[in-house]
């Protein structure tokens, strides 16, 4: 049982969890829920409180060095040596993973050639733009090719096109190692995770398996339509959750004998403007907007 | 049978190393550092072979050891908290390199940097050397001591680096740590005459002072490479508290 405190506040409680090889784990939960902190826990950086980690059956705490060969770590595109050049700082990062002299040059060429890194070789990291940074922070992760791959908010500031490559990645990945990432973002965690931890108040409330389930259509619309949604025959709003500009994130549950295209058309013709629809995991969503409604209410 | 892991890994230290100095001789805080410190013992070197009329290096090198007070800790204050602002130290400690290495390879990129400025400043005995014969043993002597003054106020600024993150703050600890530790024997003056051989067997003035006589003792030594290993040691116990 994990657990980190800081001073007398628990920032992680209790939390125990074990991820089998080549899966992608993602860490939801809401900002400030301890995502960070168990992260940073889990690939070294903070000392547990109380707890555990055992990598790859290494103790992370009298096994470091062991426990850490396994492990590639992808923190903010901010904590790179923004002073250093890219293939000074790949070499730099594999020497301090171990990776032998001998292969170190082709190790190094090869992530190069994977995260599309040969126009930026000679500059400075720091003058880089922020996709780029977040590529060389993912090829210093794995130039040691790690059996566990961590990530910390990976798409933070990220734009769509990124995104949708980082996704990629991700999944490419995921064809050699096991990648344990944090976000706050459902649709992402959605997108690419096997299964998902839902961390709230710095426990571990849940871990679900993300398995194809169309019983639930997630949509983004304006506040002053939902009072029309409510009076369409047969919806049944779930949840409904307040975003940015007047907008509102509304779960549908779907009856039997109803699809997505046509609870959409359904909405349209009801003057209904819908700004995205999708299928979501109906447990997932439900527990984490309980999870985060139970936050706020908690202050 | 399971692996246990090693205390010390030679590759990580070179790497850690090679990228240390690599950042402090390319920051131009180091040249400014070399400029100051030659040119403050060059001006008393040159001031006591002229005006004073003494063939020696002496005086300049006890210049150079109080110059240490001031400028070490500029070398030193930036050593860990660069890479705490930007995040870079959590990357660092999440490789398998441990925290000794981390802290070593910072010292001794630290120590070269003043090595460099000790080598630098043997311009100034090879001058007397062509002017006539100085004492080349207590010039040895002198050397030797200031080297092993100015590793103690490495590690202690190291040590101090590592306890506080604000770069001006650490320098300015550092400089109030040195300056009292080179002149506590001061406090003779209020404390109980049993407190003397304390306060003088700490004083870094007085154990320097017998290099520059031209003795050197065990005793000495010892003292200053005791204050090193001691900070060092508690530099990585700040460092592995996360």
């Amino acid at each position: 049982m994990l657990t980190r405190r800081y001073g007398r506040m628990e920032a992680v409680k209790d939390v125990s969890f074990s991820i089998p090889q080549k899966e992608v784990f993602a860490l939801l939960g809401p900002n400030g829920s301890g995502k960070s902190t168990l992260l940073r826990m889990l690939c070294g950086y903070l000392q547990p409180s109380a707890g555990s980690v055992s990598i790859l059956g290494h103790d992370l705490l009298n096994e470091p060095r062991h426990a850490k060969s396994a492990i590639g770590y992808v923190p903010d595109e901010s904590s790179l040596y923004g002073h250093m050049e890219v293939q000074a700082f790949l070499r730099y990062m594999a020497a301090l993973k171990n990776v032998p002299s001998t292969a170190l040059q082709s190790r190094v060429r090869s992530v190069i050639e994977r995260l599309a890194l040969g126009e930026v070789l000679g500059k400075k990291i720091g003058a880089l733009s922020r996709g780029y940074r977040q590529r060389v922070s993912i090829a210093q992760a794995i130039v040691n090719q790690p059996k566990i791959v961590f990530m910390d908010e990976p798409t933070n500031g990220l734009d769509p096109t990124q995104i949708r490559q980082w996704r990629q990645l991700m999944l490419d990945l995921a064809e050699d190692c096991t990648v344990i990432f944090t976000s706050h973002i459902l649709d992402e965690v959605v997108a690419i995770a096997d299964r998902v931890g839902l961390l709230v108040a710095g426990q571990l409330r849940a871990i679900e398996s993300l398995s194809a389930d169309t019983s639930l259509v997630e949509i983004l619309v304006r506040n002053r339509d939902l009072k029309k949604i409510r009076s369409m025959q047969g919806s049944a709003i779930n949840n409904t959750y307040p975003v940015e500009n007047d907008l509102a994130r509304v779960s549908l549950s779907l009856d039997s004998n109803e699809t997505m295209p046509s609870i959409i058309s359904a909405l349209t013709a009801n003057d209904v403007d819908i700004f995205s629809a999708k299928p979501v995991n109906s447990d997932l969503e439900a527990v984490f907007f309980g999870a985060l409604t139970e936050q706020e209410k908690a202050g | 049978m399971r692996a246990t892991d090693t205390l010390f890994s030679v590759t990580h230290f070179k790497a850690l190393l090679a990228k240390e100095l690599h950042e402090i001789f390319s920051s131009f805080t180091a040249y400014v550092v070399i400029a100051v410190f030659l040119a403050v013992v060059a001006y008393t070197f040159t001031s006591v072979l002229f005006f004073q009329r003494s063939v020696t290096v002496i005086h300049a090198l006890a210049q150079a050891a109080s110059l240490m007070i001031l400028l070490v800790p500029v070398v030193t204050m930036r050593q860990f908290s660069r890479e705490r602002e930007t995040g870079a130290f959590e990357l660092l400690v999440s490789t398998p390199s441990g925290e000794l290495e981390i802290v070593l390879a910072k010292y001794f990129s630290s120590l070269i940097l003043v090595s460099v400025m000790i080598v630098l400043s043997l311009s100034f005995p090879l001058a007397l050397s062509l002017l006539g014969s100085p004492d080349y043993g207590a010039i040895a002597s002198a050397y030797i001591g200031l080297f092993l003054l100015s590793a103690a106020y490495v590690a202690l600024g190291l040590c101090v680096a590592a306890f506080i993150n604000n770069p001006v703050v650490a320098a300015l600890v550092s400089f109030a740590i040195f300056a009292s530790l080179w002149m506590v024997e001061l406090a003779n003056y209020i404390l109980p005459v049993g407190m003397q051989y304390f306060t003088e067997s700490l004083s870094f003035d007085i154990h320097f002072s017998r290099f520059l006589a031209g003795a050197v003792f065990y005793s000495d030594c010892t003292y200053f490479l005791m204050v090193v290993l001691g900070s060092l040691l508690i530099c990585v116990q700040r460092v592995s508290y996360r």
